[in-house]
């Protein structure tokens, strides 16, 4: 989109110059387009002093590097100096900027290192296996009653979906809470004193606090601590604000619905001083409040105040007309005629509207499989197989458009994947937590690595045989050598004798018969020996020799060195890991499970237009922020997206539990009671749980609207039944609405 | 000037001042020579803040032909005041202020201090204080140690430690308790040193300026010692050697007080500038030298900017010549140092000496060492780093003698894993390679440990013939050699044995390997260091003192010190330094290279939650509070003094090298590169506007 093709709505945007402005923003409408511009068009106009900055905060890290090379494209294009002039952050990247400029007031030094959250699920599972040990009968009384003693034995030890996972989850819900609320155990355990407290709750309480005494035993905070501790900093210290709020007097927030209160406390203590803040969200894709922080109240409660100018985006040219009256119809009808009045609040307007003829981003024509809401009842499997020889059909057909399929739990779209692969169907799972470029070049490092601390195992020397020479795969020629190679290489009896022949070298007789497989093989074994030499080296430095040695583009190199900064902190947080410890780790990222902020060549974002002709997977939630041709929108029962009604299931009530007792609802309700000043009231069973559903069916209504606005052409909306599932009942109201049988 | 500044006659009592590269030391020995060709019977005392700063006078003593190198003594006052207290510690004995005065002083040097502040601390922790503080234990140690040095050398109780702290604190009121924490474990500390014997650095300066040298005995004694003084970066001290000198200064003969303008680079460790301009006041005549020998023209006109506001704006072909930036800034930090070798690589191919280059960022990672090192050695360039020395155990000869350690001592029960000890055995044994150390350890591995070597009898046939029998054989000499192990060896004693008796034999690792004995020298002198204020203590018996030294290791007790000594690695090259530490050298280059020029470890000061050096200053007004605006202000104070302090030793250019993220992986935007980037952008701005 350029200049020239503004929408009447996005010149509104960017008249701004000062003052608090909000916009509501529709899936698909430009915001980072327009925020970015915001941003040049400031920086271009306004005048700032050398040492101030456009602050712009946004959700996610792959966020941050689109917005940074957009406003970089716009001021080189302006003809200024790109990188100069602005910042670009998440909250949590700002929330360490704010720390490190006085870390003493948070009670750290300026080496404080961030402990990621795979490390911190690892101290929490330690320690809420200790307490459940501790506390095995009050935990047993817990369970359902009518379980037989094998049943209740099993969830007690089933550490993927028994008591050790719940207590684990409670205790992590518990602790961002009560970090949220800027709560520390001392001073819970001051509280407590006033008013008794449940045995759950000083169970949380106490692996909260061994939680924390293992961080300070690291010299690491989590990312909650950041967001808590940045808060604290700015509490206390009004001249940092007044420093800070000097260093950034524009603040330009992207999805501003995803943002806690603290974080919005930060932000507001900024802005109050500057006077300049502009906040561009959706509240109706706010998707991660039932397992965050965040809270899309907050947005709308800034958006209703009188000192700031609220404006929309509401046009989108991303899908065609049918799609987007089908999104439209289901905000109006949560917010007219849900059954459920308590959350008719869950969707808001505006309502989408496509774009004007002549805008350069023109919706896509409406065909008659635009829009398809299947209303057969199947079964688990069958819908399975819907997808697949619906999925099978539209690649046949459009075998350059983009597919996606969606569920809302990633066990669905896992056996959804199943189902694909044993139909020989191409997909892409974007459950990804790593690119596959950066687990590519992470496993090169791993496969040589385990050649250096398993020397004697010859399926390890074959593969790293194989890795080593994987620049030669692209060429034939030499691809056919590596063959050869490993044939001789598979051959060996003992590693030994080709690494340090003790009597007369192998290669040299093969020098004279093959002397271009000999060349390669002993290339490897020079770099082996060289590793060999290199072994005494902190494994980290070990990383990076074996980097010298392997021909890798710049982002891979890059990408080893970030590895090896990400081992030096696994040593530090770690010191009895050996070797093998270490190498796990690195293979957990190669595997895809463990976190990884990678660098890329491209960003770390998913682009969907790389895989056309093929079927991605995700569930809702990792499909915000993305679009695809057609979209397969499945599961869409009353198990996933629950109502209120009476058969319902939530996922926090567990089954295995007395009651189906929403144990994290009352301990968080509880949490609540504690820091209020209601000193009369009491935790009791039960506690939370009307609240608890009710935001859990507003988070279901925001993924079942995300998953609709993902389709750009063509949707495809199905459900599974059984016992106890039925169709949604906001499908059930599309389908009316619709004015399906 | 220098002339002027060496007349010891004319000049009896001097103090000269001057910025960096105005020719301060030179004047000093040229009054140095004359003070040796006017009075050769009297003695010079030569004091300097550190030992790195006395590197010209040691040179210039080297290439003098002196009768007698005794006319000079070049110390630190810390050493002087430490041999001060051993030969008078009766005096102090006198006193009664330990509880066990007639035995013998046990001195602590910085990592025993930790070592014993860990005794002490420890329980404190356990019982709850310092709930609030994120701090690894040692860390906490080394900041609750650096209080008490800093009341020490400042002059004021240690008692008074918690009230200056919290009377500067704006923060969280809640936070203020700390303090009393921090009182409570220093406290403790001292009481437990009054009770031991136990002369920590602070304890050492206290019972120096308060007993020793007021003493008459000893005033006689030490003006008897020395007639001339020179005192060299004055500034870089703190304020408690100021005062010593200051009242000495008068019963020399005479005296040469120099003081950098610019410096108080070391002011996190008590450097105090304001104090040692007081000796001005003291002296018969001040001279003050204004001429920059070193800097490029361009780089004098930058010099010139930045400390007159109000001078002209530089032209950019000027900054451009000064400064020198890349066309094309690489996105990540690997491929910033693949440029930066190779635009070393043209420097010298053009002739550029590879000693006038220096690589300067203000931390010196492991990574980023390794990596320039070994691009520039590939290129033939010869490199040298100057870093804060590694800890003990990555050296790979001393892990080698570590692991062998552990091997012969069962009782300590700390075995070594398998891959400590397949390199240790690599090592210790140069023709055994990796693969066969494997088979033979595999055969004597539990749970990845390793208790004792396999003996020769014990290892299967099949084994045995897939390595040649000579090497079996020195792997048995190795295994017998440690079984004989007496267990009541002093650790000292026995290491010195492995060294001599096995490792340097011939066909062992250590044979003719000069750097390898060096190695086992420092650990062996760092093990008496370390046992000596422990061995007087009940049941410290031989194996007690190897096991809690190899303990001490292994937790990096004896290794996270914030001011870890310097160690030069490499023969003379490009140095690869960080920025502080160059400064401290007081070198000039032709070419500096600024690497991280995003990171704020150019400016920043070391954030401590448990002390802080400005409150703890004696410059600072008892009951201010310490804000934001003073920790801004110091960090564009610090930073104005770094750049002007690098560009005064820069006699050609300087390289400003950037990434669009930095060596951490994110995109950094400090102030330095803020400076810059503006620098660039007014001037291209005027320039469009002529």
């Amino acid at each position: 989109m350029t200049e020239t093709t503004l929408r009447d709505s996005q010149t509104e945007v960017l008249r701004y110059r000062s003052g608090w402005m909000g916009i509501s923003a529709v899936p698909g409408s430009g915001k980072t387009w327009t925020l970015s511009h915001l941003a040049a068009k400031l920086l271009l106009t306004v005048d700032l002093q050398p040492d101030q900055e456009i602050l712009v905060v946004t959700f996610a890290n792959s966020a941050v590097d689109n917005f940074t090379s957009r406003i970089g494209e716009l001021v080189r294009d302006y003809g200024l100096l790109e990188g100069y002039g602005y910042r670009v952050r998440t909250l949590h990247g700002l929330a360490g900027d704010i720390i490190r400029e006085r870390p003493e007031l948070a009670g750290l030094g300026n080496d404080f290192r961030i402990l990621d959250d795979e490390d911190a699920q690892a101290i929490l599972d330690e320690l809420s296996f200790e307490q459940l040990k501790k506390h095995e009968e009050f935990f047993s009384q817990l369970l359902k009653p009518d379980l037989s003693d094998k049943k209740a034995g099993e969830m007690m030890r089933d550490v993927k979906s028994g008591m050790p996972s719940l207590l684990k989850d409670l205790a992590h819900s518990f602790i961002s809470s009560a970090k949220n609320a800027g709560q520390l155990p001392t001073d819970l355990a001051k509280l407590q004193k006033s008013r008794p407290v449940t045995p759950l709750f000083q169970i949380c309480l106490d692996i909260y606090h061994g939680y924390q005494e293992r961080l300070k035993l690291l010299g690491a905070v989590d990312f909650n601590d950041l967001i808590y501790l940045a808060w604290k900093c700015l509490k206390s210290d009004p001249d940092l604000v007044r420093q800070l709020a000097y260093r950034w007097p524009y603040i330009l927030e992207d999805e501003a619905q995803d943002s806690s209160k603290q974080q919005q406390a930060i932000l507001q203590t900024l802005a109050e001083q500057t006077g300049n803040w502009v906040r561009v969200g959706d509240t109706n894709q706010a998707i991660y409040q039932s397992f965050t922080t965040a809270d899309p109240r907050l947005l709308k409660e800034y958006l209703a105040r009188p000192d700031v100018l609220p404006l929309d985006l509401p046009e989108s040219g991303r899908s065609c007309q049918k799609i987007i009256d089908l999104a439209n119809r289901l905000n109006n009808w949560v917010q007219t005629s849900h059954p459920n009045e308590a959350v008719r609040d869950s969707l808001t307007k505006p309502f989408i509207i496509p774009t004007q003829p002549g805008d350069s981003q023109q919706n896509p024509p409406c065909n008659a499989h635009s829009v398809e809401l299947v209303t057969q009842p199947f079964s688990s499997d069958e819908e399975l197989n819907f997808i697949v020889r619906q999925a099978k059909a539209w690649l046949k057909a459009h075998p350059q458009d983009t597919v996606a399929v969606l569920a809302l739990i990633n066990a669905r779209v896992n056996t959804i994947a199943e189902t694909l692969k044993t139909n020989k169907i191409d997909y892409v799972d974007i459950l990804m937590k790593v690119p596959r470029e950066t687990r590519e070049t992470i496993g090169t490092v791993v496969n040589l690595l385990k050649l250096i601390f398993y020397p004697l195992d010859l399926k390890v020397a074959d593969k790293a045989f194989l890795v080593f020479y994987r620049h030669f795969r692209t060429d034939n020629a030499r691809s056919r050598l590596v063959d050869t190679a490993r044939g001789w290489f598979r051959n060996l009896a003992k590693l030994e004798d080709f690494f340090y022949p003790a009597e007369g070298d192998p290669l040299e007789e093969l020098s004279y018969t093959d002397p271009d497989t000999a060349s390669l093989l002993a290339d490897f074994r020079a770099a082996v020996l060289r590793w060999h030499q290199a072994a005494y080296l902190p494994f980290d430095q070990l990383m990076l020799v074996i980097s010298q040695d392997l021909p890798l583009q710049p982002f891979e190199l890059a990408t080893v060195h970030k590895a090896s900064s990400f081992i030096k902190i696994q040593m530090d947080n770690h010191p009895e890991w050996a070797p093998p410890e270490l190498i796990d780790a690195l293979t957990d990222i190669a595997k895809n499970e463990r976190t990884f902020f990678s660098v890329s060549e491209t960003q770390d974002a998913f682009n969907p237009d790389l895989y056309r002709g093929k079927v991605v997977l995700c569930t809702c939630h990792k499909a915000k922020g993305l679009e695809w041709d057609k979209v397969f929108l499945t599961s869409v029962n009353n198990y996933d997206y629950p109502s209120g009604a009476e058969k319902d299931s939530y996922i926090s009530e567990k089954w295995f539990i007395l009651d189906r007792r929403n144990l994290q609802a009352e301990i968080l309700a509880e949490l609540d009671l504690m820091t209020s000043s209601e000193l009369n009231s009491v935790a009791h069973p039960g506690i939370g749980r009307i609240d608890a559903r009710n935001e859990l069916i507003r988070d279901r209504l925001r993924l079942l609207y995300v998953g609709i606005t993902r389709a750009k052409s063509s949707l495809t909306i199905s459900y599974n039944s059984g016992p106890d599932k039925t169709p949604a009942v906001a499908y059930r109201a599309l389908l009316q609405e619709e004015n399906y049988d | 000037m220098q002339q002027q500044a060496a007349d010891i006659t004319s000049f009896p009592h001097l103090f000269l001042s001057g910025p960096a590269s105005s020719g301060k030391t030179s004047a000093a020995l040229l009054r140095l020579q004359q003070i040796l060709s006017s009075d050769a019977r009297s003695t010079t005392l030569v004091l300097v803040p550190q030992q790195s700063l006395a590197k010209p006078y040691q040179d210039y003593l080297r290439s003098s032909n002196l009768p007698s190198s005794q006319q000079i003594s070049i110390q630190t006052m810390s050493s002087i005041v430490r041999r001060m207290i051993a030969l008078f510690w009766p005096l102090i004995a006198s006193r009664q202020v330990f509880r066990h005065p007639f035995e013998p002083p046990r001195f602590l040097t910085l990592e025993t201090a930790q070592y014993f502040m860990a005794q002490v601390a420890d329980p404190v922790i356990d019982r709850g204080h310092f709930a609030t503080i994120t701090l690894t234990r040692n860390r906490l140690f080394s900041q609750l140690l650096d209080n008490l040095n800093k009341s020490a050398i400042v002059g004021f109780p240690h008692t008074e430690l918690a009230r200056r702290l919290k009377s500067a604190w704006t923060g969280d009121q809640s936070q203020l308790v700390v303090y009393d924490d921090v009182q409570l474990a220093v406290n403790a500390f001292r009481e437990f040193c009054l009770e031991h014997n136990l002369l920590d650095f602070s304890l050492q300066v206290e019972l120096f300026r308060e007993i020793v040298w007021p003493n008459e005995t000893f005033q006689k004694y030490f003006q008897n010692q020395y007639q001339h003084l020179i005192y060299d970066n004055a500034e870089e001290d703190p304020p408690y050697v100021h005062d010593i000198v200051g009242s000495w200064i008068k019963s020399l003969q005479t005296s040469l007080i120099i003081m950098d303008e610019g410096g108080g680079l070391r002011s996190f460790l008590g450097a105090d500038p304001a104090s040692a301009a007081k000796f001005a006041l003291q002296a018969d005549t001040c001279l003050h030298f204004e001429q920059n020998y070193v800097s490029s023209p361009p780089v004098v006109a930058l010099l010139g900017t930045m400390q007159s506001p109000h001078a002209q704006k530089l032209p950019h072909s000027t900054i451009s010549q000064a400064l020198i930036i890349a066309s094309k800034q690489p996105r990540f930090f690997p491929e910033l140092l693949q440029s930066v070798s190779q635009e070393i690589a043209d420097l010298v191919l053009n002739g550029t000496p590879a000693e006038e280059i220096a690589v300067l960022s203000p931390f010196l990672s492991d990574p980023l060492v390794f990596e320039l090192s070994r691009r520039l050695s590939k290129a033939g360039i010869p490199t040298q780093s100057l870093r804060p020395s590694l800890a003990l155990k990555s050296n790979p000869h001393i892990q080698t003698v570590l692991t062998l350690s552990s091997l012969a001592h069962p009782d300590w029960q700390q075995p070594p894993d398998l891959y400590q000890t397949l390199s240790a055995l690599s090592t210790a044994i140069p023709r055994l390679d990796p693969l066969r150390a494997r088979l033979i350890l595999e055969q004597a591995t539990f749970n990845q440990d390793v208790t004792l070597l396999p003996s020769l009898v014990s290892l299967p046939k099949e084994l045995t013939e897939r390595i040649p029998s000579d090497i079996l054989q020195q792997v048995e000499k190795l295994r017998l050699w440690l079984d004989s192990v007496d267990q009541n060896e002093p650790l000292d004693y026995f290491i010195s044995r492995l060294f001599s008796e096995l490792l340097t034999q011939p066909g062992f690792g250590f044979s003719e390997n000069q750097e390898a004995g060096e190695h086992t020298a420092r650990l062996i002198q760092s093990y008496q260091k370390f046992k000596r204020p422990l061995a007087a203590d009940k049941g410290a018996d031989a194996s007690y003192l190897g096991r809690e030294y190899y303990k001490a290791l292994s937790q990096g007790l004896l290794s996270a010190l914030f001011v870890p000594e310097e160690e030069v690695v490499g023969e003379p090259g490009v140095l690869i330094a960080p920025v502080m530490t160059f400064l401290m050298q007081n070198r000039a280059v032709q070419h500096q290279f600024w690497l991280n020029l995003g990171s704020k470890g150019w400016y920043e000061r070391l954030e401590q939650p448990l002390t802080h050096p400005y409150v703890l200053n004696r410059q600072w007004q008892p009951g201010k509070k310490w804000t934001t605006d003073d920790e801004i202000a110091l960090g564009r104070f610090n930073l104005e003094r770094t750049l002007i302090g690098l560009l005064r030793r820069c006699s050609g250019q300087v390289h400003l090298c950037t990434s669009d993220y930095g060596e951490s992986g994110v995109e950094e935007k400090g102030l330095l590169l803020t400076w810059a980037q503006n620098l660039f952008r007014s001037a291209l701005r005027e320039q469009e506007n002529d």
